[in-house]
């Protein structure tokens, strides 16, 4: 899933090797898997928004497409901390503080849901699975709107074998071409007057038939058409050669340091400190 | 003695041997009991104080506070100087009227010294050595880890000493150190900077790398590369 696809904008981000971009990327994500209190995710948080100015990345746009994904995290994230109420769950917080409760839910004898309160350290538990998703869904946003498909094919050509590499790019380019394929087939069933009105879920996968069965052929054919051209290109022959080369310039260093010693720096202070620590 | 007059005494002795609360106080005797429950600032028991009653310059009674701050003792009706000593130091000093059974609270001397070793304000110091001399006698000395307490955007190695008033020399050491002199007359709070440890040291070199880092990149990746 895209929430913006790549734009060929002239920006300091757009500049970068797509290396760094991915060392970005990968820092931050390993970042975000290891706070469970939202303090070092707001620094994390306003570092993306450094990135994303610098990218010039359309923010409303994001908003837009990816507001459904906030949602279902806010409601995700708040759901399940009403089980954080233990003082076990707190390694940093003190647990006469994470286990106070603000209002008790369930008693702990409730049978399936056991004792639920919102507690302080629940509340915070909460907050940081929100940012956490929030900004893994900000990140990759800011990922896939200044890295081009073809700079991901030709990294990932550089780690996995080129057979792989390929199919895994395919797969991804031609989800948006299928998705337009289902879409047009959709509307051309309803033309027809095709409607799926019941709410039984077996009648409805069967009155999806005018869909699937067409979706498929027309997968099936780009395949096949897939399968053609590339063997017209002698795929598989030998090692495809790249039509372009990608060149590490003084900034592409300077960014790669800055983000690996803000990591260095905030997994040191996670570690020794519990900064990040429930 | 007939009958009747020794159960009489029996029974009054009985009573005053089965008293187990605190005060005790017997018509026939002078002798009361005080119940003294010794305090710091934080009004926290102070264990191991030592309590002196004395009356006209003579020790009258000596003793030392329990766990929990405590001492009870047992004197004739008088008025006394009531001095409670700890760590070398007088942290009460006071007229007593001794007439009936009670219980006195008091609040010592004795404050807390809250010392913060953090590298440049900035990123605290986990491991150090902690020294404190008064008028050159070593008072207070620790070696090991120093608390990381959590706070809402705050990060600092904390150590909380409990010390009578007066003057104190701290030292910190580390990767470097520091001293300072402190007159302790409240709870006070005392910030060393110029002290490192590993951890505070490779996260502070870090943190100027990345900020050095980001702005050449700033200034760098405004060239265009095509």
């Amino acid at each position: 899933m895209v929430f913006i696809e790549y734009e060929a904008k002239d920006t300091m981000v757009h500049r970068l090797n797509p290396l760094s971009k991915l060392i970005w990327f990968s820092s931050l994500v390993f970042l975000l898997t290891l706070y469970l209190e939202p303090q070092p995710l707001l620094i994390i948080f306003l570092l993306e928004l450094f990135i994303g100015y610098l990218a010039k990345v359309p923010w409303r746009k994001l908003m837009a497409r990816a507001w459904w994904a906030f949602i279902l995290s806010i409601f995700g994230g708040y759901t399940f901390s009403l089980w954080v109420n233990k003082p076990s769950q707190f390694w940093h917080i003190p647990p006469e503080l994470g286990c106070k409760v603000l209002l008790e839910l369930t008693p702990p004898e409730t049978p399936l849901l056991g004792y639920t309160a919102i507690t302080y350290g629940g509340l915070l538990w909460g907050t940081a699975i929100t940012l956490k998703v929030f900004l893994g869904v900000i990140a990759a946003s800011i990922l896939t709107y200044t890295i081009p498909l073809s700079d991901v094919v030709y990294l990932w050509s550089k780690v996995l074998p080129y057979r792989l590499s390929f199919i895994c790019v395919t797969g991804i380019r031609f989800y948006p071409v299928m998705m337009e394929k289902v879409r047009e087939i959709i509307i051309a069933a309803k033309s027809r007057g095709w409607e799926i009105r019941s709410k039984n879920p077996i009648t409805r996968a069967k009155e999806a038939f005018p869909i699937v069965l067409p979706s498929a052929r027309e997968a099936m054919l780009l395949a096949e058409r897939m399968a053609l051209a590339i063997e017209a290109r002698a795929f598989g022959v030998k090692k495809p050669t790249s039509l372009r080369k990608f060149t590490f310039n003084s900034a592409d260093v300077f960014f790669i340091i800055f983000n690996v010693s803000i990591t260095v720096a905030l997994t040191c202070m996670w570690w020794y400190y519990g900064f990040g620590k429930l | 003695m007939d009958s009747v007059s020794s159960k009489l005494l029996l029974i009054i002795l009985l009573l005053i041997l089965s008293n187990t609360g605190p005060v005790i106080a017997s018509p026939f005797e002078t002798v009361i009991t005080l119940n003294i429950h010794c305090m710091d600032s934080r009004k926290k028991p102070l264990a191991g104080a030592r309590v002196r009653l004395t009356s006209e310059g003579t020790i009258v009674f000596e003793g030392i506070t329990n766990m929990s701050g405590w001492i009870s003792i047992s004197l004739p009706r008088g008025t006394y100087q009531l001095v409670v000593d700890w760590l070398n130091s007088t942290v009460f000093s006071s007229k007593i009227k001794l007439v009936e059974p009670s219980t006195l609270d008091i609040i010592c001397s004795v404050y807390y010294l809250e010392i913060i070793v953090n590298t440049l304000y900035l990123f605290p110091v986990t491991q150090a050595k902690v020294t404190i001399e008064r008028n050159g006698t070593l008072i207070f000395f620790y070696e090991g880890e120093l608390q990381v307490p959590y706070k809402i955007y705050q990060l600092s190695g904390e150590l909380v000493v409990r010390l009578p008033r007066g003057r104190y020399t701290v030292s910190v050491e580390m990767i470097g150190s520091e001293r300072k002199e402190i007159t302790l007359t409240s709870d006070e709070t005392v910030v060393f900077i110029y002290v490192a440890s590993i951890p505070s040291l490779i996260t502070l070199i870090s943190t100027i790398v990345a900020a050095t880092s980001c702005i050449l990149f700033l200034i760098k990746g405004r060239a265009k590369r095509y």
